[in-house]
């Protein structure tokens, strides 16, 4: 009788522990962000880290309930530190694509940027939208897509200069190696606030690009917990009043906020 | 038949008292068996009524409010694009678009009840209810503008285009995406009730097969042990008992089973399938509306190109760089929100939609006169066939639904019926056999 009872307890208790891993049963999460992107997420003289996407993570994480840890990677490493099981969400501008998203899923988008172009202020007549680029240089962050979007998505024939990184591409701006940078316009207006930087924000918004938040392949609970509070936080004007905090004064069109669409956890 | 030496008493209390644990264990072990059965048939009761009958229903109706709404942007576009020397036809667009607009409310009354305990849906139809009035003040001053202008057909003057800017950015940036994750939402109640329920039957189960085990094993031994003390080879009434048993075992496992695979079909096939064939049908929906933007407003041409790219993507994904390559790289083997279609399906769908994309590709190499007459005809004949399949395929897998939600149910009412009787009367059967025993030592 007690075999046979223990035998029952064996297998009630196998079921009760079939539920994949989430982030929901956490008290504290770790988030990992990039340090290096100003006005999105950067470090502060203080050592703290601020930024639009860190003030999202923290409101979406408190929103949840938890506690964050933060996690400060470098641009390759996004996928990598959900798949070895290093950081529970990544918060580094990501937008969705197939490929991404056979390793990693994805909640929000919590924010819809476009892409846009910044140029010298003396083009500012010239180039003001996409296809004004062609037959004109443009910065390639290698690793990035962005220049491919314009050259073989839009067919726009812009000249296309490598570089390794936006720091670079400022550079090769001021001396006239190139002339225009395009990336999403929260990254642009990012790189204008730089001290010394002199570049005019063209407003061509084409390409939307979703920012979105990656979590750990199958975590469908956390991805429709975290879908609930970016609802909740376009809802109660948290996110209205965050973008305007980091890009009010940016050059950034702020009149119409989109509402994010969801991509969907399952 | 009788016992050959007369027992002391204590060994007579003795069996006695054997002979009343061992019924009583078989009494109670038939107890916790029926108390399984109900408890499972209860807890999958309850979540077939969600999915079934209250949360599954309502999902598939937000899901039309994507579509519908973007219907309606669709038909303010084709108004303006047509113009005045297509009277009767924007006279039509003008009945569709206010039949639209019923169908609206009726949709955003569905999803608030069923929002009744969730705020945040709650206002989120608030906001879509807000954001349509706001849509229709700009849509109706683009039309008035329009009106005033009377231009022929093709693209009518700026202003009338910046006017329907304004309202198609708030439908697009605003309302669609929000109607959108409504449908999302109230999937997720869906998917977390099915879980729930998932996780219950399998207990229930296992629950079900240790107790009716259990009380197979007490009536087996209440008859072994009659057998050995009374010289009897069986005592008909417990054989009764223990076949009923058994019976009522098997059956509740086998219901129970029926009812977990009813659900996990209604969901999978059924209701995943309608909300993925649904979605599909209303992102087909606004790639239609894009082609006529694309029309419209010069200014955006761009735009428009690629949000009917990124679309197409998201409906039939093939790797791909820009629109020309998509149309020209278009096979059967897609990926995406229709991937999962197969057999005769996928290749119907695929037929339709691949003549969609080369009228769209055609479209798109016309001067603007001709290519608004080649999307007023042509061009919407084969959008119309592919909608016509897409359509016929949600209708099939929506009575796939009720199929299968109805199979579960009928499981349910013989569970209730059958086998609470069945193991009562094996109950009464325990004591109608153990009673005659029991009597001969008083």
């Amino acid at each position: 009788m007690t075999r046979v009872l223990i035998c029952l307890i064996l297998l009630l208790t196998a079921c009760g522990a079939a539920r994949p891993q989430s982030l929901v049963d956490k008290d504290e999460l770790v988030v990992a962000i990039r340090s290096d992107v100003p006005l999105i997420s950067f470090k502060r003289q203080d050592g703290a880290y601020d930024g639009f996407n860190i003030d999202v993570a923290k409101d979406l994480v408190s929103r949840l309930g938890k506690r964050i840890r933060w996690l400060e990677i470098k641009a390759g490493d996004q996928l990598t530190v959900l798949t070895d099981g290093r950081a529970d969400l990544v918060f580094a501008h990501m937008s969705v694509t197939p490929e991404r998203k056979k390793v990693i899923d994805f909640a929000g988008p919590y924010h819809v940027d476009f892409q846009d172009i910044a140029v010298r202020p003396a083009d500012k007549g010239v180039i003001r939208d996409v296809r004004d680029l062609a037959g004109r240089r443009i910065c390639w962050v290698r690793g990035t897509n962005i220049a491919q979007r314009i050259v073989d998505e839009r067919r726009v024939k812009a000249v296309v200069v490598a570089a390794p990184d936006y720091n670079v591409c400022l550079e090769m701006i001021k001396d006239g190696r190139i002339d225009a940078i395009s990336t999403n316009s929260q990254i642009l207006a990012g790189l204008l606030t730089r001290p010394g930087v002199d570049l005019h924000l063209v407003g061509a918004t084409f390409n939307e690009q979703r920012t979105s938040i990656g979590v750990r392949k199958g975590d469908v609970d956390g991805c429709e917990e975290l879908n609930r509070a970016i609802t909740r936080m376009y809802q109660d004007g948290t996110a209205h009043m965050l973008l305007d905090k980091w890009f009010g004064r940016s050059g950034i069109d702020l009149s119409v906020v989109s509402v994010p669409q969801f991509e969907g956890c399952s | 038949m009788t016992v050959t030496a007369t027992p002391p008493v204590r060994r007579k209390e003795s069996v006695s008292g054997r002979v009343r644990t061992l019924a009583g264990l078989s009494l109670l072990t038939l107890a916790l068996l029926l108390g399984a059965i109900l408890a499972g048939a209860a807890s999958t009761g309850s979540s077939l009524r969600v999915i079934g009958h209250d949360a599954g229903p309502q999902v598939l109706a937000t899901t039309g409010l994507h579509r519908q709404m973007s219907e309606m942007d669709a038909l303010v576009a084709e108004t303006l694009l047509l113009g005045r020397e297509y009277g009767p036809q924007r006279q039509a667009d003008l009945t569709g678009y206010d039949q639209r607009r019923l169908e609206i409310s009726e949709s955003l009354l569905k999803a608030y009840r069923l929002a009744m305990d969730d705020p945040a849906e709650q206002r989120t139809v608030e906001s879509l209810i807000e954001g349509l009035g706001r849509y229709e003040r700009l849509a109706a001053r683009a039309r008035l503008l329009d009106a005033q202008s009377g231009h022929t057909a093709g693209q009518p003057p700026d202003d009338v285009v910046a006017a329907y800017q304004q309202a198609t950015d708030l439908m697009h940036r605003e309302l669609l995406p929000q109607a959108y994750n409504l449908t999302l939402e109230t999937g997720t109640i869906v998917r977390r009730a099915h879980d729930a329920q998932r996780s219950a039957t399998s207990l229930a189960r296992t629950a079900v097969i240790v107790t009716g085990l259990l009380a197979l094993a007490c009536l087996l031994g209440l008859q072994a042990y009659l057998t050995s003390r009374f010289r009897r080879v069986f005592a008909p009434a417990l054989v009764v008992a223990t076949v009923l048993t058994a019976a009522g075992l098997v059956t509740g496992t086998a219901l129970l089973n029926r009812q977990g695979q009813a659900l996990e079909e209604a969901k999978r096939r059924g209701f995943d399938s309608v909300l993925t064939l649904s979605r599909a049908r209303a992102i087909s929906k606004s790639m239609h509306a894009d082609q006529s933007r694309y029309l419209l407003d010069r200014f955006r041409r761009d735009t428009y190109e690629h949000t009917f790219l990124d679309k197409s993507r998201t409906v039939a994904a093939v790797e791909s760089t820009s629109l020309p390559d998509y149309q020209s790289r278009l096979h059967a083997d897609f990926q995406g929100l229709l991937g999962g279609l197969t057999g005769r399906d996928r290749h119907r769908l695929f037929a339709v939609y691949q003549r969609f994309q080369q009228a769209d590709a055609r479209m798109r190499t016309m001067p603007a006169e001709a290519a608004i007459t080649f999307w007023d005809g042509e061009l919407t004949q084969t959008y119309e066939s592919y909608d016509k399949v897409l359509e016929e395929l949600v209708r099939r897998h929506e009575s796939d639904f009720e199929r299968a939600i109805d199979s579960g149910d009928g499981a349910l009412e013989t569970l209730w019926r059958s086998i609470p009787a069945g193991l009562a009367a094996g109950a009464l059967l325990v004591l109608a056999g153990v009673w005659p025993r029991l009597r001969e030592y008083r």
